[in-house]
């Protein structure tokens, strides 16, 4: 049975694969000029990108600024922290 | 206080009167004010929930020294350039252009440790520039204020430096 062969097979991919969110948190004190200076320079967005994620921070409160593999996430997490940012990371739903 | 870039893409305080030469010379003291726990939590944030307990030490025994001694050395770097200061008739600041993010990340920093520190929320931070400061609180929330707008006008330097 081929068919069910390959279901499982996609399903163990799944979860070894589970993708990671990279998420920024709201705090009163980062200025928003600066948060998205930190976007632009930590995943190249563009300056439009960049402030879309700024302003989802500022209104919602958190916002998922990157999705993929957990050592890029890892490294990403690090580098925000490095600008002083809250950022975590969490498995994706 | 005058702020102006130069040619060599770094910018130059002048004319610092007493009270803002002062704020000034807080700043490396007030950035390297992690001492509280409040301040230590701010400065060094949870990686995430999910991310396992081999991940958290991992995290503590070699990101966070990391991080630190990234604080800690845009400190020195300010700290160094405010000697400038030191002589007492001395009113102006350079500021190489390969020093601005240094800068950005001490004044950051400063920010959180006060705000965490003094325990600012919302409401405070909204209290722009209150032109009152009767107590130690006050000068506190001018402080992050004052380094939010030094900060504001470095990144808006930097931005013409990259129009040019």
């Amino acid at each position: 049975m081929p068919d069910t062969f390959t279901e499982e097979k996609i399903e163990t991919q799944e979860s070894v694969d589970v993708p990671w969110n990279v998420v920024v948190h709201n705090d009163p004190v980062n200025l928003m000029s600066y948060v998205t200076m930190v976007f632009q320079r930590v995943f190249g967005y563009g300056k439009e990108r960049a402030e879309k994620h700024m302003m989802e921070v500022h209104e919602l409160g958190r916002s998922i600024v990157w999705t993929g593999n957990r050592e890029p996430a890892e490294l990403y997490v690090q580098q925000l922290h490095g600008y002083l940012l809250l950022a975590t990371m969490e498995k994706s739903q | 206080m005058y702020f102006r870039g130069d040619k060599s893409g770094g910018v130059r305080l002048s004319k610092l009167d007493p009270f803002i030469k002062q704020l000034l010379l807080s700043l490396p003291e007030e950035a390297g004010n992690t001492g509280s726990e409040a301040a230590q939590d701010r400065i060094l944030p949870h990686p995430g929930k999910d991310v396992g307990d081999d991940f958290m030490d991992l995290w503590r025994e070699e990101i966070q020294p990391e991080l630190l001694h990234i604080f800690q050395s845009s400190v020195e770097t300010v700290r160094g350039d405010l000697q400038q200061l030191d002589e007492g008739t001395k009113n102006t600041v350079k500021i190489p252009g390969d020093h601005k993010d240094a800068w950005l990340n001490a004044l950051n920093q400063a920010r959180l440790c006060i705000a965490a520190n003094e325990e600012f929320n919302e409401g405070d931070m909204a209290d722009m520039m209150n032109p009152r400061i009767d107590n130690e609180r006050d000068l506190a929330l001018f402080k992050v204020h004052f380094f939010g707008l030094l900060q504001e006008l470095l990144l808006r330097e930097g931005q013409e430096d990259g129009s040019k």
